[in-house]
Formats: C-alpha cells, structure tokens, sequence
C-alpha cells in the first residue's frame, strides 16, 4: 500500500474543471514531481489532498493516507493528518507566515495544539528546527516577526514549521518560485537535505527543479494527467508531444548558443548613473555606465535588489537620476521623460513585466496600440498587431479578454509601431508560461532581425538570457560586476557572482549534478557592506574585499569589477575540472 | 458603461433600493403639488389630528394644525437637496484634493495627507454648530459646512487610488508613449477612478442626510417654517405622548432613505469590487 | 516603540493647536457680536462689557490672552451663565455625560465584536443574515430617531422604563440613554468586525494554519483575531466622536443635565464662550483619545512599530 493515494480525483467549479479525473500515488520516501503551466491544475491538487479547497469546489473520487480515505474523515481527525501526516509548504512565504505573530510561536503553536510537546519543551524543539533550517542565532529568530526575516530566511521558517511534526509526507508548491535564484538552489537543497524519510509532492512549473529534486515526475495538462514515469525515462524519452515540448520550452544553459557579437555604431550611452530613491532612504544605482550598439541585445542580469530596473528607468527618464548623464546619438537627453522631445522618445520604447497589468483595462486594444501615435485608426495599428501575430479581431478587445501572451503581444505592438531603435524588456517574459514565453521571444528576436531594433533584455535567469543576448552586463546591489560578449561570459564567467548565478540555474537535467551554490541572500540596498558589496557571500574573499571597493576593470575583452579576477581565472584554468 | 448599467441593475440590493428612493422622491416632489393643503397654513380646529382621508390629511396634522403630509414632503426634498448639494460639493473638494497629493507625490503628497490626518482628527459636527452659531444659522452654510466635512473620506480614497493607479506600468508605458499629463489624466487615471468616486458619493450621501437632520434636529439647521426631516422628528419628540404620528411617520422615512443610500452603496461597492478583482 | 510614542505625542500639538485657532476665528469671524440681538445698549454700557470680556482689545491679542488660559485649563468666563466660567461648568456637567458616554462605549465594543465576530464564523447560516440585517437597520436609524422611538414604546406605551431623569432615582434610568446612544455604534462595530474577520481568514497565512492541522477555534484564538481587531481599533477614534456628537442629542431628549445640553443650550443661545470652551474641550479629549488609540495600535501591529 502506498503512502498517499489519489485515486480519479475530479474537482470542479461552476463552470470550470480544474482537475480531471487524476490518478497517482506516493510510496514513502520517495519524491514525486508535479509539473505543468499555470491552469494545470497542480495547484488544485495539492489543495484537495490538504483539504483546502474553497467551499464551492466540488471534489470526487479518493484520496488515500495509509489507506484511509481523507474526503470521509471528520474535521478533527482531518487536522490530525494534516499535522501529523501530510505538511505544507507554500509558494510565497511573506504571505504564508502571519505577520502579527512571533515566528517561534507559529511553529511552536502546531506542538501545543496536537498535544506534541508542552511549554519549553516546545519551545526547545522549535529552536532546535530553526537550528536545522539554517536561521542563524535561533534563538532570537524565535522572538523575530516574519517582516524581520529576508525571503529566503522566511522560507526556511516555513520549512522548519512543516516538518516539525516530521510527516510522512511533505507538499511544496512552489517552493522557490518567489525566490531569487541564488537562494532557491539553496532552499531546493535544504528541501532535499532535512527530509531523510519524508516523502516529497513537489509542485512547480520548472523543469529544472524536478529534474534535479525528483525521482519520478507526472506531467500535467489542463487538470489532466500526461504522463507519469521516472524522471529520468521521461526526460529522456517522453511518451507525450506536448512534455517534449514543455521540456525543451526550459530554459537551460548551453542548449543555445549566443549570437555573434555586434561590430555596429553606438546609439546609447548611460554616463556614472546614480539613482537614488530618497524616501526609502537608498541607492538603487552608484555611478553605473552602460552602452548599447545598434542592432544588439544587451542582457542585464541580476537578482532582487541589483538596480538593473532602475537603470532603465532612469535611462528612460521614469526616474530622475541623481548624477549622470544619458546619451542618443551622442546627443544628450533630457534627464526627465516629460522634458524629452517626441521625436526622442520615438527612438526607445519599453515592454514591461506584467503583461495585463501594463494595459490600461479602461482601454480596447486599438486605443492602446494607437496611443502613442495618437491615432486608434491609423493603418499602421492593424499592421502592428499583424506583426505581433495578432488579427483584427482583436482590436476591439478589452485586456482582461485576451490571454498572458496576447496581452504581452499587445504591448509589443505598442512599443514598436513608433518603430523604435532601442525597446527595453523589463522581466518581459518572467510571468509567462515555458511554451508560451519562448513564442514571445522568437517574436522580439525576429522583430530584432527585420528592423535593426536594439534590445535592453532584463532578466534574473540567466538560462533565458544566454540564446539571445550579444551581451550581458551582470549587476549586483546597484553596480555592474560584470560586463562581456555571451560568448565570453558564459564559458567562463568572470565574477564570482556571476559563477554564482550559473551555478545557481536549475538544470532541466536529471543526470547533471550541480553541487556547488553561494551562500547568503543579497543584503538589502539600505545598508550595503562596505568595499566589495558582494564579500560577504564571497568564498574567495580576502581583506582588501571587505574595505576596498573593487573599480571596473577592461580586462580579457570584459569589464570586470573584482579585486581577485586574475588570480581566481589561473586557479580555475588549473583546477583538474 | 452601458454593461455596468445594466449589471447595477441585474443586482437586487441595487435595484431594490434604487427603485424605493425613486419612488420616495416621486412622492416628495409631487405629492405637495397635488395635495389641496398648504404647508404653513394653520387650521386650528384640527391640531394634532391623526392620519385621517378627510381633508386628505393622509399624515394627520401637526400641533398647530398644519398638514403633516405636506410638511413630510417638503421635509425630504429639503432633506434630498441638501444630501446632493452637500455630497455634490465633497465630491469636487475631494477629488480635486486627492487627485492632486496622489499626482503630485512626494512631499506635497505628505503635507497634503498630514493636514487630512490632522482634520480627521477633529469633531466636525461641533465645528459645524459652532459655525451655526456664529453666522446665525444661515441656511446656505448648512450646505457647505457638510460639504466641507465630507470631503476628507473621498479625498483619501482617491488620493490612495491614483497613487497606485500612477505605479500601474500603463502610466510609465504612456509616459514613454509621449502622453502629456492632461492626457494621461483623462484617459488613463480618471476612467479607472470613476467606479470607485460613484461609490463613495452614494456613501457619502447618507452622511449628509444625517448630518442636516442632526442640525435640524437641534434646531440649528433649517428653520421654521420650513422644514426638514429632522426637525419634523424633533418636533414629534415634543408630541410624543399625544400624537406619536408625528414622530413615527418622518421617523420611519428618515430611516428608510437612509436605509436605502447605505444598501446602494454596498451593492454598488460588491459591483465595482468584483470588477476589480476580475 | 519609545520614538513612536513620542513622535505620536508631538504630533498632536499642531492638531490642538489648530483646533484652538479655527475654532476661536469661526467665532470672531461672525459678524456681530454677541450681545448684538438683544436689545440696544447703551455705548457706555457696550464699552464696559466689551472690557469685561476684553473684546476691546485686538484680535490677536484677545487670542493670545485666550490661548493662555485654555493651556492653564481656562476657558473664560460665560456670556449667559454670568456666575459661573466655562471651565466651571464643564466640570460640573462632565461626569454624568462621561458615565453615559463610557457606557455606550463599552456596550457597544463588547457587543459589536460579539456579534461581528459570531456572524464571520457562521457565515452560510441564519446567524449572518440576522446580524447583517440588523446592522444595517442599526447604521441606517441615527440617535436621534431611535431614542425617541424607545421612549414611545418603551416608557410612553409599556411603561418598562422611566422616561424622566430627574425624577427618577435607581440606575434604570440610565438604560435607555445608554442603549440608544449604542446601539448605531454597536451595529457599525459588528458589520467592521465581521468585514474584517472574512477578510483575515481568507488570507493566506490563514490557509497556512489550517495546513498545519489547526482546529477552527484556534485558528481565530491565535492567528486571526489580532490582525481583524485592527480595523475596529482603528475606528475607536471616530466612533468616540460620534459617541460625544451622539450624546449631544441623547442629553437634550433625555433631559440629561450633561455638557452635551449645556452646549446645544450654548449654541441657541449664541454663548459664544460657553460653545467655544466646550468645542475645544471635546477637540482636545478626542485628539488626546486618538492618540491613546495609536499607541495600542503600534502596541498591536509589529509592522508599524518597525516602520519609521
């Protein structure tokens, strides 16, 4: 008998099947990946076996702990499954712990309701959780309140709540999803680390994290399932078309190679840009350069906090920088978009993160479009959606009629039908689904090809970035670390956080096994450490590290800000690896 | 706007409230023109009559024989107007006031909302009577003393409305469009503040109601020998153990206006909120 | 919590400040003086009680004067009581419109709460509907309507309770004060607690607890009581405005020798000290009770104590 059995599980709203008719079991011990895009209902399954769903769900078929059927059982006898048997960890921890309660206390509360410890001794074995989850000084986390924590640390409070019980079974959903990368690897490990005999549901739309956290994987498709086998066998050889596709949709590195470097004219140039976001009370941007050639793709890497969107802004004139100046064709432009002329800000246009969010919802399709050349009815408005792929029937659509993809094809349309020399993507694809997200871009780049567009590509995943930039500019709190052709930096990454990154891309492999992570979350902005801002998660760090702040350096045909490149490049060119 | 319409419709709170205050005001409007009675005129054979056919003293009369249907009537459009002059000026103070901390931003931003906060703070109404007491009861400053206490709640709530409408990445992507601020006022913020400006009015109208009546009631608002509901409420308070008619009947209407503004704006808020969650 | 405090205490002195200021210009702003309706007056007699009362002197200085003895707790003399200074009076008449006032108060949080929370946690059943229905019957009825409404029914026609008060020895001539005055506030507590209760449970550190095996009762005990009592503390604020306006009323139906009618007595009669004095007490004791309710809130929500 397995340890948790789902067995033709149906859930149903008005009007709507989220899960069809689905099947699986869990041995103990063992890890089971759920994947699927947004709408697979993955979610949904989760919240069936946890009992969560909303009251107007409508659930059938059974599903099974040791052979007790859980759709049966009596909401006590329910709390103590979902205590003692099966716990939980959710996607975004700021949301999942309460913010009104001490963290210990949280976790310490599960103890005293099923009766597991009492008084200090509870206490004791939370702090001893915390330990285990990595909370640095345990004891005074204990007494933190969730905001106190960073994201990373809030998820390994989540973690420790989880398997304080020590269920048999353990759900993530999406662990990692709102996490920075360099952290998710770590939580992913931690996961991986503190579950001995637990076994693993774990729910995410990222080949990548099953491919190296699961023993068996089971693809989801619009509440159906696909397919289900060893995750090995499947990425290897999947039976279904539409698994191959989301496999190779996943981003991974060295599955494309970067094009060619430009040899092409200047057209844009950001001179020692300092951003400063005076009632947060901190700098976003020191004194950064950036330039762009006509026709390429700059890449701009970074995690939470790296200042890269507010470099762009600030280029594009949505913030006022505080220092610095921005350059078009060697003349220089107007710090402030309102001050810009309409002839320049034709020249640069921005596609932003969120695709329905960046579309007015009081606007049609048309209106929107036209807007910035003042016109809805202009030819050139249903030529536009033509070449973003859309027809005319959608020109008089609202944004809340169209899909994430349509949505982000619109906006698009709106950036280039002033035929713009430079579009900036803001995370562009970052919201978008595998398949979806690489139809999205094979649209920019052959925009790109037909009309010399010169392209800003902003992004945190690095496995995105590396089939279509010519260049890429890796920043880290506010500064570039890091700046080569995609050819250069992504055979041999230069800083150690860039190395840090690549190490850190999940990879849709089951047989890679990629060991190596940084440690540490970036610090926040407010308080950045002193000298290298990276030092204090740096393996290779040395003194000078911590007081001087390393210069951008031309160094092997890159910009390079660290005080160790050369000798860390011979050490890792001598390295046996 | 035509779907919006015809969705408030399909929302029975909505139209069951709707429907009643329309029909309340027919009457009040109305009923004075084709009633044979007179709203001042005195009939002393007949003080304190009750509800009665003849005569058509539907309402009965009051304690110096005036025609309490009459009187009733002219209450509530006294009531009405002053609710809608009242909110109607709250509504512009505030929105003007909100929309500007929420554009403008940053310090002025904060100053702006700190003096809100500060005036948040005070007991209007005694300011009010206050304010009675000095310009001697002026009919006129009812209106705007009520206005001028009303606006703060809508000029929060469009304050904080544009503020997040103006972090919305459609602003920066018309601000790179080259949309000049007029344009990007008209077409981007105001459209998506309408919704949410409809509801607060219909919220703030029974604010008004109460407040006029509260003054009226106390003999600092409308005076004799006009009338309002509050005051035909005061005046059946002094009747209390001899003709309970003249507390009960403007009584109860007061409650029933009030009554129907508060599920309007509930269902009108349950309309928008669905909408925005979409 | 120190520097909160603190930053809370200093902000409410431009607060009573401004008060004191628009309150004392409304009053001079009038046009005519006080003692204008009566009749004529001889100019000697004009000039003398102008001096008395110092209205001789120029504004700015009158207001400085004023301004000195409101912060040493005095408000002037009264223009009709002539025996008697404002400050007087409100200590005579303050406990009695306190006791009520606290009265309702405290009714109507215990109350309301109860019952917001009650309609929350059964929410498909009739308890609800019951609730929400009488809530907003509450919200709808102003004071003034509804304690007269009582006073028919329940002193005029049933004879349950008195009607008079100064007739009337025995607590039980309190309740009817009291729980008209509580009623709206009890009603608009419970829609406020209930509103936010569904919303707090509906949150998803909410979802986390029930993951976590939870029973019903202590999810509300541990995790989402706190955070729905905030929006009901918040309203602390405006509900002891409303409470004071209510009481206005509440006294003159009732016959209530409180502050509440001496002010509306004031306000007839154009005693321009006496509303002024009693404007500017009310202001102050409100600020004063808001700031009280800010405190608790920082004391309450761990987020805003980090904040600035």
């Amino acid at each position: 008998m397995s340890l948790l059995e789902v067995d033709t599980l149906s859930v149903r709203y008005p009007g709507v099947v989220a899960v069809d008719g689905l099947t699986f079991s869990i041995d103990r011990g063992e890890s089971l990946g759920l994947v699927g895009e947004s709408g697979s209902g993955k979610t949904q399954t989760a919240m069936a076996i946890m009992g969560l769903l909303p009251a107007d769900a409508e659930v059938e078929g059974d599903i099974r702990v040791d052979g007790r059927s859980l759709l049966s059982l009596d909401d006590a006898a329910l709390n103590r499954v979902r205590a003692l048997e099966i716990s939980m960890v959710f996607q975004d921890p700021m949301q999942a712990l309460n913010p009104f309660v001490r963290i210990g206390d949280q976790i310490a509360r599960i103890l005293l309701e099923h009766r597991l410890a009492a008084g200090d001794d509870a206490s004791g074995k939370v702090v001893d959780m915390l330990d285990r989850v990595g909370l640095p000084d345990p004891e005074r986390q204990y007494r933190a309140y969730p905001h106190q924590l960073s994201g990373g640390m809030r998820q390994r409070a989540m973690i420790a709540a989880a398997l304080i019980t020590d269920p048999a079974l353990l759900i993530a959903d999406e662990p990692t999803t709102a996490l920075d990368v360099t952290v998710q690897a770590q939580i992913l490990d931690l996961l991986e680390e503190l579950r001995d005999d637990t076994a693993l549901l774990l729910i995410t739309h990222d080949l990548g994290v099953v491919a190296g956290h699961c023993e068996r994987m089971l693809v989801l498709d619009r509440g159906r399932k696909l397919e289900e086998g060893p995750t090995r066998t499947l990425f290897v050889s999947p039976d279904h078309p539409h698994t191959r596709t989301m496999i190779d949709a996943a981003p991974r590195l060295g599955a494309r190679q970067p094009p060619d470097p430009r040899m092409s004219e200047t057209i844009l140039i950001a001179d020692q840009v300092d951003v400063i976001y005076p009632e947060d009370q901190l700098q976003a941007v020191h004194s950064t350069d950036l330039i762009l050639k006509a026709g390429e793709t700059l890449a701009l890497v970074g995690e939470s906090g790296s200042g890269k969107s507010s470099l762009v802004r600030a280029i594009l004139g949505l913030v006022t920088p505080a220092a610095g100046d921005v350059e078009f064709d060697g003349i220089a432009l107007p710090p402030d978009v309102r001050r810009r002329k309409p002839a320049d800000l034709k020249r640069m246009s921005m596609v932003f993160q969120d695709p329905v969010g960046s579309l007015n919802p009081q606007m049609r399709v048309r209106d929107i479009v036209g807007e910035p050349i003042g016109s809805s009815r202009h030819s050139s408005v249903s030529a536009t959606l033509a070449r973003v792929g859309l027809d005319d029937s959608f020109s008089d659509r609202y944004p809340h009629q169209l899909s994430g993809g349509q949505a982000q094809r619109v906006a698009i349309a709106r950036a280039i039908i002033t035929q713009p020399r430079v579009l900036v993507c803001d995370e562009a694809v970052a919201a978008l689904d595998g398949t979806v997200r690489q139809q999205i871009i094979d649209l920019l780049m052959s925009i790109q090809r037909e009309t010399g567009l010169a392209i800003i590509f902003i992004a945190h995943d690095l496995a995105i970035v590396e089939g279509l930039s010519h260049r890429v500019m890796v920043m880290y709190l506010g500064r570039p670390v890091e700046i080569a052709t995609a050819r250069d930096l992504f055979s041999r990454p230069g800083h150690p956080y860039t190395r840090a990154l690549v190490d850190a891309v999940p990879e849709p492999d089951p047989l890679s096994n990629k060991y190596s992570f940084v440690r540490g979350e970036t610090p926040s902005p407010i308080a950045p450490p002193l000298g290298c801002a990276f030092h204090p998660r740096c393996e290779h760090a040395i003194a000078r590290c911590r007081v001087e702040l390393p210069k951008p350096r031309e160094v092997d045909n890159r910009t390079i800000a660290c005080h160790r490149y050369e000798e860390l490049r011979t050490e890792v060119e001598s390295s046996p690896n | 706007m035509k779907t919006a319409i015809a969705r408030a419709f399909a929302h029975r709170t909505v139209l069951v409230s709707a429907s009643l205050l329309a029909i309340v005001a027919v009457f009040a409007f109305l009923g004075p023109v084709l009633s044979p009675n007179d709203y001042a005129e005195t009939d002393f054979d007949e003080l304190r009559a009750a509800p009665t056919l003849s005569d058509l003293h539907i309402f009965g009369t009051d304690n110096l024989g005036r025609d309490q249907f009459v009187r009733t009537m002219l209450g509530i459009q006294v009531t009405l107007a002053v609710a809608f002059i009242a909110s109607f000026v709250s509504l512009v103070i505030g929105v003007l006031y909100g929309a500007v901390a929420g554009l403008v931003g940053g310090r002025v931003d904060a100053v702006m909302m700190r003096f809100v906060d500060t005036l948040y703070a005070l007991p209007f109404i005694f300011f009010v009577i206050l304010l009675m007491v000095a310009f001697d009861r002026n009919f006129l400053l009812v209106f705007v003393a009520i206005g001028a206490i009303n606006w703060l709640d809508m000029a929060r709530i469009v304050r904080g409305q544009t503020l997040s409408l103006k972090e919305r990445e459609f602003i920066d992507a018309a601000r790179l469009g080259g949309v000049s601020l007029p344009g990007i006022i008209w077409r981007h913020i105001a459209p998506n503040l309408v919704g949410i400006v409809i509801v607060y009015v219909t919220l703030t109208i029974p604010q008004a109601i109460l407040m006029e009546s509260f003054l009226s009631f106390l003999g600092l608002g409308i005076q004799e020998p006009r009338t309002s509901l509050g005051s035909l409420v005061e005046n059946g308070v002094g009747q209390i153990e001899s003709a309970s008619w003249l507390l009960l009947i403007p009584a109860g209407l007061l409650a029933l206006i009030l009554m129907c503004f508060n599920f309007l704006g509930d269902g009108l808020r349950d309309l928008f909120d669905s909408r925005s969650s979409a | 919590m120190l520097r909160y405090t603190l930053r809370r205490l200093l902000g409410a002195i431009p607060t009573v400040l401004l008060v004191i200021v628009l309150a004392f210009i409304m009053v001079r702003a009038a046009p005519g003086g006080p003692f204008d309706a009566e009749r004529a007056l001889s100019p000697d007699v004009e000039a003398n009680i102008a001096r008395y009362y110092n209205l001789d002197e120029s504004l700015p200085r009158q207001f400085f004067r004023y301004l000195g003895g409101v912060l040493q707790g005095d408000l002037g003399p009264s223009y009709r009581y002539r025996d008697t200074t404002v400050s007087e009076l409100i200590a005579d008449h303050l406990p009695v419109s306190m006791m009520i006032g606290g009265m309702a108060m405290l009714l109507a949080i215990i109350v309301g709460v109860a019952l917001g929370i009650m309609a929350a946690l059964n929410r498909t059943a009739i308890t609800d509907r019951v609730v929400m229905g009488f809530a907003m019957l509450g919200i709808s009825v102003p004071v003034f309507v509804l304690a007269p409404v009582f006073m028919l029914f329940l002193s005029v026609k049933l004879q349950w309770l008195p009607a008079g008060w100064s007739s009337t020895p025995g607590p039980s001539k309190y309740v009817l004060p009291v729980i008209s005055l509580a009623l709206p506030q009890i009603a608009y507590i419970a829609r406020l607690s209930r509103a936010s209760l569904i919303d707090v449970l509906s949150s998803d550190f909410i979802r986390t607890a029930r993951a976590q095996g939870l029973s019903q009762g202590s999810i509300v005990r541990y995790h989402a009581l706190k955070p729905a009592m905030l929006p009901v503390l918040s309203y602390m604020g405006p509900a002891i405005a409303v409470i004071l306006t209510g009481s206005v009323v509440i006294e003159e139906i009732f016959g209530i020798p409180g502050v509440g009618q001496f002010f509306v007595r004031g306000a007839l009669n154009r005693d321009y000290t006496l509303v002024l004095g009693i404007v500017i007490f009310y202001a102050v004791l409100i600020v004063l009770l808001n700031l009280i309710v800010d405190l608790l809130y920082g004391l309450i929500d761990p987020r805003i104590r980090a904040r600035r």
